[in-house]
C-alpha cells in the first residue's frame, strides 16, 4: 500500500516537472542592447536603439549602429515582427555571415533583406553584391548586383 | 555732602551705562532681514494613485519633496506602475511644467514584453515615449 502511493507520489512529481518543462520551452526569448540608449514609442510601437546595437532570436544574431524593431501585441504580449537594422549591419544566421549597410529583417516571413555594400560569409563561399534577399524558411539566397543578372542559389538542408 | 555727590555721580554712572547699552543695541541689531522661501514640503514612504487615460498610476517612493509647484523629487527607492509597463528607478525628478519624469539612476522596467535595464530613464507624457538612458538591455519573452 504504501509503496503504490510513492509510486503515486512519484508521478504527480513527474507531472509537475514535464507541465512547468513545457511551460519554458513555450517561450523563446528575444535580446536587444544598446550602448546609446533605447527608446520606446508606446503609440509607434517601435523600440528604437543607438551605438553598439546587439540583436538576437531564436533565429538570428544581428549587430548594427542603428535599430528600429515594430512590435505587435498578441495575447497581451508585445512581439517583434519587424526588425530595421542601419549602418555596419552583421547578421549571423547558423555557419553564415551577412554584412550590408543596412538590412530589414521580416520575422513574420522569415526572411531578411540586405541593401548597400553586401556580402555573404561562410566556411565555403564569399559572394558580394548591392542587394541581398535571405529566404530562412525555404533556404534560398538571392543576390543582386547593379549591371548583372540576380545570382539565386538554394541551400540543401541536411536531414 | 560729598555722599549726595557721590549717589549722584554714581546714578549718573549707571545712566550712562545704561544709555550706552542701549545705543549699542540699537545700532549693532542686523540692519538687513534676509527671508528663505524655502518650502520643505516632504513625505515619507510616499504612495500615490493618479487616474489617467491610460488607467491607474500608481507611483512609490522612500521620500517625496515638493521642491516648488513644477518640481518633485522622489528621492530613495521610487516605483512607477500602470496597467501597461513598471518602472523602478532611484532619485526620479517629477517636472510637471514640461511633463517629463526622469531619473539618472539605474532603471528597471518590466512590461508586456520584457524587462529592460538601463543607467537612466526619461518619460515624455505629452508624447508616451520612454527614453532608456546609456547601456541598455532588453529580454523580452514572445511566445
Amino acid at each position: 500500500m504504501g509503496k503504490v502511493s510513492f509510486i503515486q507520489m512519484k508521478i504527480k512529481i513527474l507531472f509537475i516537472f514535464i507541465l512547468f518543462f513545457d511551460y519554458s520551452l513555450s517561450y523563446s526569448d528575444s535580446y536587444l542592447k544598446a550602448s546609446n540608449g533605447i527608446i520606446w514609442d508606446k503609440n509607434k510601437m517601435t523600440y528604437s536603439a543607438e551605438g553598439n546595437v546587439e540583436f538576437e532570436n531564436d533565429e538570428i544574431k544581428a549587430y548594427a549602429n542603428k535599430m528600429k524593431a515594430f512590435y505587435n501585441i498578441e495575447n497581451e504580449k508585445e512581439v517583434f515582427e519587424i526588425v530595421h537594422l542601419d549602418t555596419n549591419v552583421k547578421i549571423y544566421y547558423n555557419d553564415e555571415i551577412f554584412n550590408s549597410n543596412s538590412a530589414i529583417y521580416n520575422k513574420a516571413k522569415s526572411l531578411i533583406t540586405l541593401y548597400g555594400n553586401v556580402s555573404i560569409v561562410s566556411p565555403d563561399r564569399f559572394l558580394s553584391g548591392d542587394e541581398l534577399i535571405v529566404d530562412l524558411e525555404n533556404s534560398t539566397r538571392t543576390l543582386k548586383t547593379v549591371g548583372k543578372d540576380s545570382l539565386a542559389e538554394a541551400l540543401i538542408k541536411d536531414e | 555732602m560729598s555722599n549726595i555727590l557721590k549717589k549722584v555721580n554714581l546714578n549718573l554712572i549707571i545712566i550712562i551705562l545704561l544709555l550706552s547699552q542701549l545705543i549699542i543695541f540699537i545700532f549693532n541689531s542686523p540692519t538687513e532681514i534676509t527671508t528663505f522661501n524655502y518650502r520643505s514640503d516632504s513625505l515619507e514612504k510616499f504612495t500615490t494613485m493618479i487616474s489617467g487615460e491610460n488607467g491607474v498610476d500608481i507611483i512609490e517612493a522612500d521620500k517625496l519633496i515638493k521642491i516648488n509647484d513644477d518640481k518633485t523629487l522622489l528621492v530613495g527607492n521610487t516605483n512607477l506602475k500602470n496597467n501597461e509597463y513598471e518602472i523602478s528607478s532611484k532619485n526620479v525628478t517629477v517636472d510637471s511644467e514640461n511633463k517629463i519624469t526622469s531619473s539618472l539612476d539605474k532603471t528597471e522596467t518590466t512590461n508586456h514584453q520584457g524587462t529592460l535595464k538601463s543607467e537612466g530613464f526619461e518619460y515624455n507624457q505629452d508624447t508616451d515615449i520612454i527614453k532608456f538612458n546609456g547601456e541598455s538591455e532588453f529580454y523580452s519573452n514572445e511566445d
